[in-house]
């Protein structure tokens, strides 16, 4: 069986390489003794970076983390002394999920079934920083009515840390697949209605285009396609330098960390162990993990995408939004086919929990047009 | 009684959104202004702006969603337009008039710095980590590069006479104790004569294009290696004699195949079989006696196979 081969006219290799790990990248399908192949390898690698390092390493990095919650510099050149000295190995890749049960685990996902069935569908996507608890002041007014997912993307909330990719992760296309890969394995196939808060929205929308039967109408909360200026014509509301700001100030926040840092340090498998800490990490700036989605969110931009979306929307905006200008919503509204522009009285970015009736409110609105 | 004017920290009461209804003294110390000017003003303008995003993101959910937020470092837009680094407390707090959010703020410069510094070093420590990975893979890729070139000959690219050695030691180590093994010597005929009328190119070329031909009939198991300047090994493992036999012949028409300015390729070739043995002159033995099949069948005549018993 021949398989695709991401070096081309690779000739003397081609047929024989062997898939160790299904469809992965060809970087993996090295034959040990071609240069040509171990090079790929090699480069491969060193874009997953420090990823790759053993569970020693790892543990070594984080604990120079860890120096943050009790600074002390002797210690820090100590454990720096002693990354010099450490060996690195590669770890091996880990197998990609894709069972049903795998998937549920690994993007914590919680279905608020209805008795009746052959009830609409509500698929709900947090933003940057959170994770599903978003919307639980939203959830009961749909309860008996419609069948509700929740779940968190990985690296956020209490998915599984340990399926963490950050290049998959570094831009929005990899938040896009853990949306499709819940609903596939849940087996929903169509008319799933979409709430999507912040970066979700563009998340939604870029799956909508991807896999346009899957949804039927996107609810899409405090939206914006692009958050930085691009002057004469958009205005996204920041600058890059403020964007960059962003990150710093995000390594100096600890929400989320320890829970995160604890099972990794102690080489446990990974969420089972954290049972009821983790509600402390609702919000999290994980340097790691949080930062690549910051990174993805922040820096995104979705607007040519916009006029490929075909399902209806809804764009509820607030009405001050420190990240989102009101003309960024007009401009989606004008962008979207078959939108509807909705702008909540409401000062702040999660309307769906300061003000959560006038969210479920104008949703109830919404949907029951459909 | 202790007022708020009189605690030093920086103390503000909001409503749930952040519309500012109070500012102690402390606090506008820090940002200018009086407390008339910024009632009713949002929060988010004391903010830098990458502080607006993060309070929106993360400090206003926590706020929501656990009614309070403890250490939340943040950029304040001081007096001066200069940054001033906050920790920030917050609770939400039901007062006579209404839902409120109570504010305290620590001005950590100190903290600030020092923080700066450990997260450079942690970025050096990580930027260390990978190119240590970096360099292990070179290392790793060179041993196998070095490997592969220490059991390889160049010319050929077949394996040479120490991967032979290897191979027959581990097959010895992992075979089973009936199994029989064949070793084939084939002794490419009038090769000096190849050299001396057309040169060495000429005859490095028939070397290499025979040692294609016997590559690309070896089985999986089977391994291929150059022995002497004009020698092959084939080395057969569950080969008997019947089955050696037959691919001697098919190594007589590899010869067959190959083009030469001298005319057409032969090849002498020596069989010899034996069963399993641990012993380490087992190669040695199996060699001596193909080659001395290979010098009966020069005798013959050239061109032949001959069996050693």
């Amino acid at each position: 069986m021949e398989q695709r081969d991401r070096l081309g006219g690779h000739e003397p290799h081609r047929g024989s390489h062997a898939g160790r790990y299904g469809d992965r990248t060809a970087a993996f399908f090295v034959r040990d003794s071609c240069s040509l192949c171990a090079d790929a390898k090699a480069k491969e690698s060193e874009n997953r970076g420090i990823w790759r390092l053993n569970a020693a390493l790892r543990k070594l990095v984080l604990a120079i983390n860890q120096l943050f919650l009790t600074p002390n510099r002797a210690r820090l050149h100590a454990i720096l002394r002693t990354v010099q000295a450490s060996g690195v190995q590669n770890l091996r890749t880990d197998r990609p999920e894709r069972t049903t049960v795998e998937i549920r685990k690994r993007n914590n996902v919680h279905v608020i079934d209805a008795i009746r069935p052959d009830v609409p569908v509500l698929v709900y996507a947090h933003g940057f920083g959170c994770s599903q608890h978003m919307w639980r002041h939203i959830t009961p007014a749909f309860e008996g009515k419609c069948r509700q997912v929740l779940f968190d993307y990985v690296g956020c909330g209490q998915s599984d840390l340990a399926a963490f990719d950050p290049v998959k992760y570094a831009s929005l296309k990899g938040y896009v697949q853990d949306l499709l890969d819940v609903c596939d394995a849940l087996g929903i196939e169509r008319g799933v209605h979409f709430v999507g808060h912040s970066v979700s929205a563009s998340i939604g929308l870029l799956a909508s285009i991807e896999r346009p039967l899957l949804f039927d109408r996107l609810i899409l909360v405090g939206p914006s396609p692009c958050y930085i200026n691009h002057a004469p014509d958009y205005l996204g509301g920041f600058e890059r330098q403020d964007l960059d700001g962003l990150l710093d100030l995000m390594d100096q926040n600890f929400m989320g960390w320890s829970s995160y840092l604890a099972p990794i340090v102690a080489g446990a498998p990974q969420a089972d162990s954290l049972g009821g800490e983790l509600s402390e990490s609702f919000c999290s700036t994980d340097p790691t993990m949080a930062r690549v989605f910051a990174q993805a969110t922040f820096f995104a931009d979705t607007r040519e995408e916009l006029s490929r979306v075909t399902r209806p929307s809804l764009i509820l905006q607030h009405g001050k939004d420190a990240l989102a200008p009101l003309s960024v919503g007009e401009y989606m509204h004008k962008k979207l086919r078959g939108s509807t522009l909705e702008v909540l009285d409401v000062t702040g970015h999660c309307a769906h929990m300061s003000h959560p009736h006038l969210v479920t409110a104008a949703m109830q609105r919404y949907l029951s047009l459909a | 009684m202790l007022a708020v004017d009189d605690i030093p920290c920086a103390m503000m009461i909001t409503d749930p959104v952040g519309h500012i209804v109070r500012m102690n003294r402390e606090f506008l110390v820090l940002i200018g202004g009086t407390e008339a000017f910024w009632l009713g003003h949002s929060m988010d303008e004391l903010l830098t702006p990458a502080s607006r995003i993060f309070s929106q993101t993360h400090l206003f959910p926590t706020l929501h969603h656990a009614k309070s937020a403890r250490e939340v470092f943040l950029h304040l837009r001081g007096v001066g337009g200069e940054t001033v680094p906050v920790m920030v407390n917050a609770v939400s707090k039901r007062l006579e008039t209404g839902d409120h959010t109570v504010w305290a703020f620590f001005v950590a410069r100190e903290r600030s710095r020092l923080e700066g510094e450990l997260i450079k070093a942690r970025a050096e420590a990580q930027g260390l980590a990978q190119r240590l990975a970096a360099s292990n893979e070179q290392v790793e890729l060179q041993n196998r590069q070095l490997s592969e070139l220490s059991l390889s000959d160049p010319l050929t690219g077949l394996k040479n006479r120490r991967a032979l050695e290897l191979t027959v030691q581990e097959w010895q180590r992992t075979a089973s104790r009936q199994s029989s093994v064949s070793l084939l010597m084939v002794d490419v005929d009038y090769f000096k004569r190849i050299n001396d009328a057309h040169g060495h190119p000429e005859g490095d070329r028939v070397l290499v294009n025979f040692a294609r031909q016997l590559q690309a009939g070896a089985r999986g198991s089977d391994l291929v290696a150059r022995y002497g300047g004009e020698e092959f090994v084939l080395w057969l493992p569950d080969a008997d004699a019947e089955a050696a036999a037959r691919i001697a012949e098919r190594v007589h028409k590899c010869a067959r195949r190959v083009r030469s300015l001298a005319g057409p390729v032969t090849v002498s070739v020596g069989l010899a079989c034996a069963v399993h043995q641990t012993g380490a002159d087992f190669l040695a033995r199996l060699l001596k006696r193909s080659d001395e099949a290979v010098y009966r069948a020069k005798a013959l005549g050239r061109n032949c196979t001959v069996v050693s018993d």
